[in-house]
């Protein structure tokens, strides 16, 4: 085996088709997680989001290149790389029948060195009960109890698939808030899929669009949006335009890339690389 | 190990409950059928003058009483029990692994430990214990029971209920057991895998008993005289068949078929062939249970093979 990178998560030409299906799940990429940030992955639905960190899981088999976890490769050496990656699946699927303090029980049992008293105090600060089973906790308290338990197994690296994709706006900033303060506290490395986009502004340092099967763009937040701005599609700017999008109710605006001094929001590069996308372009 | 496994019968609770009660029931009703058989202290000889011709010894009622019990109680319990491991084992079996990637519990289980195999380990052995330890207390009634519903043979050298007792039980409850596992694992889903896993187990139990059958033609032996329970303790009564004068024993109708044109089939072959009795003695019990033994064991290694293969290559979705 040779370890080609010591880098948090790396894919290398990684590709995916699944069985059975025509189109490409995720089609050769190349991308590097930077090490103690937390990076927003955003894409449409059925961009590849969840196929990529999926992979870095070892839970899907690449039809091409690998998926590297510190330079394991996730799916050969499983069990060494999962060593250093805690997980927050798209359901933050709970057994429904164990209770909350189970789970912490299971997951000292399955994982070496798990912080279960550190979890517990997570979730007393939340005033989820540790005996209430997980069947009776609303979608919020089960991404939370998921989170907690992620965030227990002192893993450096957490990969976080969607977690907040049906909680409710109060939920949502629950739940950003106890993963800031973990990153604050341990300085893991992040990625968190999700399409909600703003409430990431504020959270997350990288910023990586997927649009269907390939990276759109990859980049620091603050960088990414001092080298770009929105401005009205006939103004003529000087600059080298990503996209040109319309907006509900408002006239059409083109994304342009600047050398600074960009006004742009995360919503706006997001938009203009997915409306790019839409329009045929291929890479960042 | 101790919290994995209670954590495991927690979370399959329901199906270990009613496999402990199924097997329960069944224990208690073989204990009862016993007590009633054994409590009517029918003497062997009682058999003898009811089964074979000649004198009785008076007590014909009392063996009477005993083979009304023993057909309307003994022999359904004994039919359930042949299917109650296969029952327990695809219970408890299809939603130990089917479960957890119908609910996707199974990406956060294998997210927690990459090593599936421990993870595996973790789920089979306290689900497998139990079923073992259950199927266990099921073999030793059904054993009490077959030895009182024939106390003219001694238990460990009979054929007679050759399907519904003794270890056999474990043996094949732990094959139902990881079938459905593997069903589960592959099938991702409770329900089909229900049905798949019990299709597949009546297909694997048909063509054992194929099998069983050719062991037993192939261990048969012949007597002049006839044979029943009585003076073929423990013994499997074939049937009748046809022994030529060269020696060679060929079915009845077979002999029927080659009588000659124009002549009586019937006297034809009273006249050329003696009609024997074809049966497996008893004594064959512990070989049999060797070879089904050793055939299961084969079978159960192979599936646990087949199933960690699977559980490893799975996708947790």
């Amino acid at each position: 085996m040779v370890e080609v990178s010591v880098e948090p998560l790396v894919a290398v030409g990684l590709a995916k088709r699944y069985r059975g299906r025509h189109e490409w799940a995720l089609e050769g990429i190349d991308i590097s997680f930077r090490a103690g940030a937390i990076t927003a992955l955003i894409g449409p639905n059925g961009a590849g989001k969840s196929t990529l960190l999926r992979a870095f899981m070892g839970f899907e088999t690449p039809t091409r290149g690998r998926a590297l976890v510190r330079g394991m490769e996730a799916r050969r050496r499983r069990a060494d790389a999962l060593r250093h990656v805690g997980y927050v699946s798209q359901k933050a699927a709970l057994y429904r029948d164990l209770r909350v303090a189970d789970h912490l029980a299971l997951a000292s049992a399955l994982r070496a060195g798990f912080d279960r008293e550190g979890a517990r105090r997570r979730l007393r600060d939340l005033a989820i009960s540790l005996d209430i089973r997980a069947g009776e906790l609303s979608g919020g308290q089960r991404a939370q109890v998921a989170l907690a338990i992620a965030i227990g197994t002192r893993a450096p690296i957490l990969i976080l698939d969607e977690p907040m994709s049906s909680l409710d706006p109060i939920a949502r900033q629950d739940f950003l808030a106890m993963l800031s303060a973990s990153v604050a506290e341990t300085g893991v490395t992040v990625v968190v899929a999700s399409h909600i986009v703003a409430e990431l502004e504020g959270v997350c340092d990288d910023v990586v669009v997927l649009a269907p099967a390939h990276v759109m763009l990859h980049d620091s937040i603050a960088h990414a949006r001092a080298t770009h701005s929105l401005v009205p599609a006939d103004a003529g700017v000087a600059g080298d335009a990503v996209a040109t999008f319309e907006r509900a109710g408002q006239p059409r605006v083109s994304l342009v890339r600047v050398s600074d001094g960009g006004n742009s929001t995360l919503d706006d590069l997001v938009l203009g690389y997915l409306n790019a996308a839409r329009q045929g372009a291929r890479t960042c | 190990m101790l919290t994995l496994a209670r954590l495991s019968w927690r979370l399959q609770r329901f199906e270990l409950v009613s496999v402990v009660i199924i097997v329960a029931l069944l224990a208690a009703a073989a204990l009862v059928v016993r007590e009633h058989l054994t409590a009517l202290n029918v003497p062997t000889s009682c058999f003898a003058g009811l089964l074979t011709p000649g004198p009785g010894s008076g007590c014909g009622a009392a063996a009477q009483d005993f083979f009304s019990i023993d057909n309307s109680e003994a022999v359904p319990v004994l039919q359930a029990m042949t299917v109650a491991p296969l029952i327990a084992g695809i219970l408890l079996g299809v939603g130990l692994v089917g479960r957890e990637i119908e609910t996707e519990t199974a990406s956060l289980a294998w997210s927690l430990d990459g090593s599936r195999r421990r993870w595996l380990a973790g789920r089979l052995l306290p689900m497998g214990g139990a079923l073992v330890a259950l199927l266990t207390v099921l073999a030793i009634a059904s054993d009490l029971l077959v030895a009182a519903r024939q106390p003219w043979v001694d238990p460990g050298q009979t054929l007679v209920d050759l399907d519904a007792h003794g270890g056999l039980l474990v043996l094949r409850g732990a094959f139902a057991f990881l079938m459905a596992v593997l069903v589960g694992a592959v099938i991702g889903r409770t329900l089909p895998s229900v049905i798949v896993a019990t299709a597949v187990v009546a297909v694997v139990i048909a063509a054992g008993l194929v099998l069983t059958s050719w062991w037993l033609r192939a261990n048969v032996d012949y007597r002049a005289e006839r044979v029943d329970a009585i003076n073929l303790p423990g013994g499997l009564n074939l049937g009748t068949m046809s022994r030529g004068p060269d020696g060679l024993v060929i079915p009845d109708e077979v002999a029927l078929s080659l009588a000659p044109p124009g002549v009586d089939p019937g006297t034809w072959v009273a006249d050329h062939y003696e009609n024997v009795y074809a049966f497996v003695p008893g004594r064959a019990y512990p070989q049999y249970v060797l070879v089904e033994t050793a055939a299961v064991a084969v079978v159960l290694v192979l599936q646990a093979a087949i199933l960690l293969a699977t559980v490893q290559r799975r996708r947790p979705v």
